[in-house]
């Protein structure tokens, strides 16, 4: 981190390598299109480069790239006609005891999996960006709020609303 | 649909393992790409970088720009004749009008800019010899060879999207004030100009600033005289904006010469920059 900000570019060419499959996640998950994805992420990295030297020293390092990117998703996505929404998809249904979970988890039947989707894809994108980053991305409270553009301290309330949202939205379905 | 009898932890644990089952699409690999747009231009120093921010793109700044024309012209008439005199130049549009930031009131005194002093080399590109700027420019340089200015102190090379850009600077003369902005005398900077026809070059010019049409070596020319000047320029593709700021709080000499666009910035008079003008070869 800190050879790239002094101008090092394999430096910075090692943070691209670590940072460009989260990136496009949550670009994905804003845009919904893998290739809008791959042009914010492209994007957000040479944005991030020229913006190096405002990044805090000690700060760390993803929270901020992660905002950079949101935004530059937004931004794509505002100036991108209207698109289809978002539609996750769930790998191939895993048959149960295949994977490793955990035992809650593995008590979550394959419907459940798959009403939940579908209430995640109809909620408001406000609640469905909250939980993608939690939960399928696995972003911290940190970078939660660098994303959203919110408040630490909003972050829980944001989050608890949207899982209220989601129980409404599975149980009208 | 089954009904949803979790509880907070268990609908959380049912999220988590959505999660880790989602089908995301092959992560792209970006790093090649990526490289070779930042190696294509060297980070700008602070001072003027400061002023653009990834958060917001250009396309607001555009906007907002246009916003505060169009606000010109709907409430005062008598600017309407300024705010719609866009010059045009191989490229270039000259816009004349607010400057879209706070400003300070327009000086000619250099002494009055708020921009702290800077290196001279801000912004510029990369320090190379005189030899290796014909050498690497990819086209003829062509270099003033007026007296009062002499051979240059330092070359800078800077890539363009379409083009490179060569800068001269001079870093004291006699009878050129230092820029207090700059902290050198003045500032000639050439590109093909030719090959950026595609974008436009749009200047902001403070409303004390006069702009005025001339020719120079048969060809048209822009003598802009007064305060800090900023630039917006786009290069041909989606999202090509940038902004920048003359390094120079100094008066602005445009001309074309041949395929190429100049600009000399220095605190000087009008029959100065002509002369200096007249002797670039």
């Amino acid at each position: 981190m800190e050879r790239a900000r002094r101008g090092d570019q394999d430096a910075y060419g090692e943070l691209v390598t670590r940072y460009q499959a989260l990136a496009a996640r949550v670009a994905y998950v804003i845009t919904a299109s893998s290739a809008e994805a791959e042009d914010v992420t492209q994007d957000a990295f040479v944005k991030a480069y020229y913006a190096l030297d405002r990044f805090r020293d000690g700060a760390p390092f993803r929270p901020w790239l992660l905002r950079i990117v949101a935004n530059e998703a937004k931004n794509r996505k505002a100036a991108a006609a209207r698109r289809p929404t978002l539609e996750l998809s769930a790998a191939a249904d895993r048959a149960s005891g295949e994977t490793a979970l955990s035992p809650e988890a593995a008590a979550v039947a394959s419907d459940v999996r798959a009403g939940l989707l579908t209430a995640i894809h109809r909620l408001r994108e406000e609640d469905r960006l909250v939980l993608s980053y939690r939960y399928f991305l696995d972003l911290s409270e940190t970078e939660m709020a660098a994303v959203l553009g919110i408040a630490r301290g909003t972050v829980k309330s944001r989050l608890s609303r949207a899982m209220a949202r989601l129980r409404e939205v599975y149980a009208d379905a | 649909m089954p009904e949803l009898r979790l509880n907070d932890a268990q609908l959380a644990a049912a999220l988590a393992d959505l999660g880790t089952g989602i089908a995301w699409p092959e992560a792209p690999d970006v790093r090649g790409r990526v490289l070779s747009r930042i190696q294509a231009e060297p980070r700008r120093a602070a001072w003027w970088r400061a002023a653009w921010s990834p958060r917001y793109g250009f396309a607001p700044a555009l906007v907002a720009l246009a916003i505060v024309l169009l606000a010109v012209l709907a409430v005062s008439p008598g600017a309407r004749a300024t705010a719609t005199d866009i010059l045009r130049l191989r490229g270039i549009e000259i816009f004349r009008g607010p400057v879209p930031t706070p400003s300070p009131t327009p000086s000619r005194s250099a002494g009055a800019v708020q921009t702290p002093p800077s290196l001279p080399s801000a912004g510029l590109g990369v320090l190379v010899s005189l030899a290796d700027a014909k050498a690497r420019a990819g086209y003829p340089v062509l270099v003033p060879a007026d007296p009062q200015l002499g051979a240059p102190d330092e070359v800078y090379l800077r890539a363009v999207p379409s083009s490179t850009a060569v800068s001269f600077v001079y870093t004291s003369r006699a009878g050129i004030p230092v820029s207090a902005q700059a902290g050198v005398a003045a500032i000639v900077t050439e590109f093909a100009g030719a090959t950026v026809d595609e974008g436009f070059f749009g200047k902001v010019v403070d409303p004390g600033t006069t702009v005025e049409r001339l020719i120079v070596n048969g060809q048209p020319a822009f003598w802009i005289q007064g305060a800090p000047h900023f630039f917006f320029y786009r290069y041909a593709g989606p999202g090509q904006v940038q902004q920048e700021t003359l390094r120079l709080a100094g008066n602005t000499l445009i001309w074309t010469q041949g395929l190429l666009l100049m600009r000399l910035e220095a605190q000087v008079d009008k029959a100065t920059a002509l002369r200096i003008a007249a002797s670039v070869r």
